[in-house]
């Protein structure tokens, strides 16, 4: 007697979300249910996540905690976890990823949803001011941010505002990863940031399209971890003044940061590490952004050319 | 005469077992062949990852997810069946 067993059903939810497309991609029953349950699980936490952490939703509740005038606010545990991601991730790289700098992304125009077409990379460059590594804030105004995780409370100076920047969508990717790693396979890509693995230990395509038209320049290869890159092309506008501006900010200026990098794919066990990982990369200019990856990733200059880092 | 007519019977009753005999295996030919066609186009299109079934409930989603979703969004649930996991985008976020 022989039974046909037809394996590798994949479950795939695509979803706006996070200013971007987003998809939960399951195979194999587990804890969440059926595929198709993991993935309408992991849509709609990803969803009501975004509607939480937004900055440009007036209601959302960091808008209101940003609001707040009070030195010590309650905050739900979500939002305490991504606080403490994100103060580590200013821990892990010195300050480069800081999350103290709202203030300056709205001065540089980043102060609402960007719907319109990103100003070409190519002429933002020509446009851009001398290369230089970017630093941290003297201030480290994110030193003084605290989380009380018990008593559910937010500590922070008067004035400074939060941005969740791309840590809170590393951090997604692994709370979704705690809910889905009991399936045979799964993905979450979480407006680019992208957090993979299963019990099966099935190897994934990772893509990483290039910062100069969205053709596909690298295909890492892996079963389990996450991946983010940060790049200046996405979301670049021009500023006020006509200067070409974009949200990756140099902490020591409040200015776009232009350091001879324009894309940085950085490898990672966890979403918040290769989140933070990558921005740090970048940041740091063209000779030390390799330094930022040592679970690998895949650098992208100026002038177009890549390195892969395995 | 009566034994002619006893043969002549016997004869035509001969040829009908034999023409219901050759019509029932002309049947069962037909119908194993075509039982044998409809299984093999089956397992080559679930093998192959269409099954129809999970197309459908895809569909569903898909629909019931839309009508929940603002006019200006658009969104999608689908399936694929392979042995390997579909490949995704790493993106700037």
């Amino acid at each position: 007697m022989s039974t046909l067993t037809i394996t590798g059903i994949e479950a795939v939810e695509r979803f706006p979300c996070f200013g971007g497309s987003c998809a939960a991609l399951v195979q194999g029953s587990g804890p969440a249910g059926s595929p198709f349950e993991a993935a309408a699980l992991a849509r709609h936490r990803l969803e009501a996540w975004n509607g939480q952490f937004s900055r440009f939703e007036r209601d959302s509740e960091l808008s209101r905690i940003n609001r707040d005038p009070r030195e010590t606010v309650p905050v739900t545990p979500a939002m305490a976890m991504f606080v403490n991601a994100a103060l580590g991730a200013a821990e892990l790289t010195g300050g480069l990823v800081d999350p103290t700098l709202t203030p300056q992304l709205e001065r540089a125009g980043y102060d609402r949803d960007l719907v319109a077409e990103p100003f070409p990379l190519a002429d933002a460059l020509k446009l851009s001011p001398a290369r230089r590594p970017a630093g941290p804030n003297p201030q480290a105004r994110w030193l003084r941010v605290t989380v009380n995780a018990a008593a559910k409370t937010l500590t922070r100076p008067p004035g400074v505002r939060l941005d969740t920047g791309g840590i809170a969508k590393g951090l997604f990717g692994d709370l979704l990863a705690g809910a889905l790693g009991g399936h045979d396979a799964f993905a979450v890509d979480a407006a680019g940031d992208v957090r993979f693995g299963g019990r099966a230990g099935a190897v994934r395509q990772i893509k990483v399209p290039s910062p100069f038209g969205g053709s596909i320049i690298h295909t890492f290869e892996l079963s389990e971890g996450a991946a983010a890159t940060s790049g200046i092309s996405k979301r670049s506008w021009l500023d006020r003044a006509g200067r070409p501006a974009h949200h990756l900010l140099d902490p020591s200026t409040g200015r776009p940061a232009f350091t001879g990098v324009v894309q940085v794919t950085a490898l990672a066990p966890s979403g918040t590490e290769a989140e933070a990982l990558s921005k740090a990369a970048l940041l740091s200019g063209q000779d030390r952004a390799a330094s930022w990856l040592p679970h690998g990733g895949l650098i992208v200059f100026d002038d177009g050319s890549a390195q892969v880092h395995q | 005469m009566a034994d002619d007519r006893k043969r002549l019977v016997a004869e035509r009753l001969a040829e009908r077992r034999r023409r219901t005999v050759r019509l029932r295996k002309r049947v069962i030919a037909a119908s194993a062949s075509t039982f044998g066609l409809a299984w093999a186009v089956i397992f080559v299109q679930l093998v192959s990852g269409h099954d129809p079934a999970l197309a459908h409930k895809a569909r569903t989603t898909t629909t019931a997810a839309t009508s929940n979703a603002p006019a200006s969004r658009t969104s999608s649930s689908s399936a694929s069946s392979s042995a390997a996991t579909t490949p995704v985008t790493t993106s700037q976020s």
